[in-house]
């Protein structure tokens, strides 16, 4: 009889498949020396750290979330305020709340300004969680946008503490290739760890069949939450490492329309397994980057087609037709660690 | 003392009511069967039983215990565990992961592993197939593996609804081989079924339902004469 497989071979296998053809194109980017591919490179590594947060809820519980962005600019903002320069800080903050003035006394070194940011940003994801988890479809996607506005607003309007619409300046700008690479690395292991084990299981159990879940005594609650904190606390620490890579950023730059950019590129992916994000991430920051270069310079035959938003028009379109042609994504939905065990001739049966 | 003993239960969903007055019991070890037509209360009662439902009046009780009214998972805990109508396994989850899975309610958490390896001793299919997504499994292993997982949580008591739907008569066969087997090794278990001959030659006793109560109780035990007299008879109830 064939043993069950266990539990540890399963992660290695899964985030290994993930992580080293990132880590070796990576160090292939690294070698060009092109210092604006290098630049993209990191974004698209720190929005995987991003999409892999959105998965580990979302794609796990198949409830959709639009607040992820909102946790990441929480961190992005915490990070800032501990780790600018303490000289800095008064003429930056100058109205700085009372309550808050011990923030100008000191600040922290960049990892431990992310490592602290990521834990204010987990606590607050298990406050608005308690009462998130317990709805499902629309109205716990409308709940998520809802604390997305929620934050924008506080982060837009409380000028003393985020300086508002004037950005934030003066954050160390720490986040390199290595630091975005080395962050992916480590969410997707973390992630594949969490879809491996018992918790993953009872939370992927219950998008499968939630009543079927309860049956056999799951609680789709408690299980929501501990998926829903996993997945804003790396949205958090993607967050985080953005702020440090970009040194200057507002409520703006953690838009809605970021927001629609990681879902899109987690649907296009495939919603539901951890190759559909990280794919989707891969697939849509190629696409964009060829459709930029067309509309800045043209590629190759292709002249340069001068349409400002040609970009965010076509992967729109990409979008749609992805949802109506394959609605579980590139990948279906599945993991790469199924392919490759079909490969090996392990053909599955056909299902009656 | 019986298992589990219902009596007087009557469950209503707003003014319609699915089941009138209902007595039933199950006794340590028994085989029992509940058989009736569609509608006539059946999923209902298992519903109630699970604590899915709650019922307007009547009682429940399990090992002596009042259950009536507790959560579904109180339920479980105690030791009942259903086995749902349309077997309800984790499609994308593999077949190893949907036992384990089974396990949840269980407090011996290192034991989970070892119970989930004799099942598939107990169910070679399981065993073989065990990295496999369970989605990719026959209706017959899928039902067999929706058993296995119930009975992952060592329930006291397998309450199985309508495990034969959709089923080829072959599969269906197993699957009734499958619950004797289970019997003979001292599990408890309530059979809800519409497939009435087989549930009652297999079945130690048979409760025969019609709208809302139970009309008809009696020992079967593998009476084939018997299980024909009541099919036929219950088959002219649905022609009538």
């Amino acid at each position: 009889m064939k043993s069950s497989v266990s539990t540890w071979s399963r992660w290695a296998w899964l985030a290994g498949l993930l992580a080293v053809p990132i880590i070796i194109v990576t160090f292939l980017i690294s070698l060009t020396n092109d210092v604006s591919l290098i630049q993209r490179c990191t974004t698209a590594l720190i929005l995987m750290v991003m999409v892999i947060g959105l998965h580990v809820f979302s794609g796990n519980s198949g409830v959709v979330s639009f607040g992820s962005v909102a946790f990441a600019m929480i961190a992005a903002f915490t990070s800032a305020l501990i780790t600018i320069p303490a000289d800095k800080k008064p003429s930056l903050f100058p109205d700085m709340p009372d309550f808050l003035n011990w923030l100008l006394s000191f600040t922290v070194p960049v990892p431990v300004g992310i490592l602290i940011s990521v834990a204010f940003t987990a606590v607050i994801a298990l406050l608005v969680g308690v009462p998130l988890v317990r709805l499902s479809g629309l109205a716990a996607g409308i709940g998520t946008l809802a604390f997305l506005v929620v934050v924008q607003v506080v982060v837009t309007k409380w000028k003393a503490v985020t300086r508002g619409e004037s950005t934030m300046v003066g954050v160390p700008k720490e986040t390199t290739l290595w630091w975005a690479l080395g962050a992916v690395v480590l969410v997707i292991a973390i992630a594949a760890l969490y879809q491996v084990t018992r918790r993953g299981r009872r939370l992927i159990a219950t998008r499968e069949d939630d009543k079927a879940a309860m049956s056999i005594g799951i609680s789709i609650p408690i299980e929501r939450l501990w998926g829903w904190v996993a997945s804003c606390s790396i949205a958090a620490f993607g967050g985080a490492l953005y702020g440090h890579y970009i040194a200057t950023f507002s409520a703006q730059t953690f838009s809605i329309a970021l927001t629609f950019f990681i879902i899109a590129m987690l649907v296009i992916g495939g919603l539901g397994s951890l190759t559909g994000a990280v794919v989707g991430v891969i697939v849509v920051q190629v696409l964009a980057e060829v459709l930029r270069t067309v509309e800045t310079q043209g590629i190759g035959p292709i002249p340069q087609i001068d349409a400002p938003g040609l970009t965010e028009m076509v992967l729109a379109l990409i979008l749609l037709l992805v949802l109506i042609a394959r609605p579980a994504g590139i990948t279906g939905g599945r993991e790469i660690t199924s392919w490759v065990r079909r490969r090996k001739g392990n053909a599955p049966q056909v299902a009656s | 003392m019986s298992l589990l003993e219902l009596s007087g239960v009557r469950i209503c969903y707003g003014n319609a009511v699915a089941v009138k007055a209902l007595d039933l019991h199950v006794d340590e070890g028994e085989f029992v069967a509940l058989i009736g037509h569609n509608g006539v209360g059946k999923s209902s009662t298992v519903k109630a039983i699970a604590g899915v439902v709650k019922p307007t009046s009547g009682s429940i009780k399990f090992e002596g215990n009042d259950i009536l009214g507790q959560q579904a998972g109180a339920i479980l805990r105690r030791g009942i565990a259903v086995v749902p109508e349309g077997r309800r396994i984790f499609t994308r989850l593999t077949v190893g992961e949907n036992l384990t899975v089974g396990g949840t309610v269980r407090s011996d958490r290192g034991e989970v592993k070892k119970s989930s390896a004799e099942m598939m001793e107990r169910f070679p299919v399981l065993g073989k197939y065990a990295d496999r997504m369970a989605g990719l499994l026959s209706g017959g292993e899928q039902q067999q593996l929706a058993i296995a997982r119930a009975l992952m949580s060592k329930p006291r008591l397998l309450l199985l609804d309508e495990p034969s739907l959709g089923l080829a008569p072959q599969i269906v066969e197993q699957v009734f081989d499958l619950l004797e087997e289970l019997r003979k090794q001292g599990s408890s278990i309530l059979l809800v079924e519409q497939n009435a001959a087989q549930a009652i030659r297999a079945a130690d006793r048979y409760y025969l339902m019609r709208t809302g109560g139970v009309i008809e109780s009696e020992a079967a035990g593998g009476d084939q004469a018997k299980a024909d007299q009541v099919e036929s008879a219950y088959l002219h109830f649905g022609k009538a």
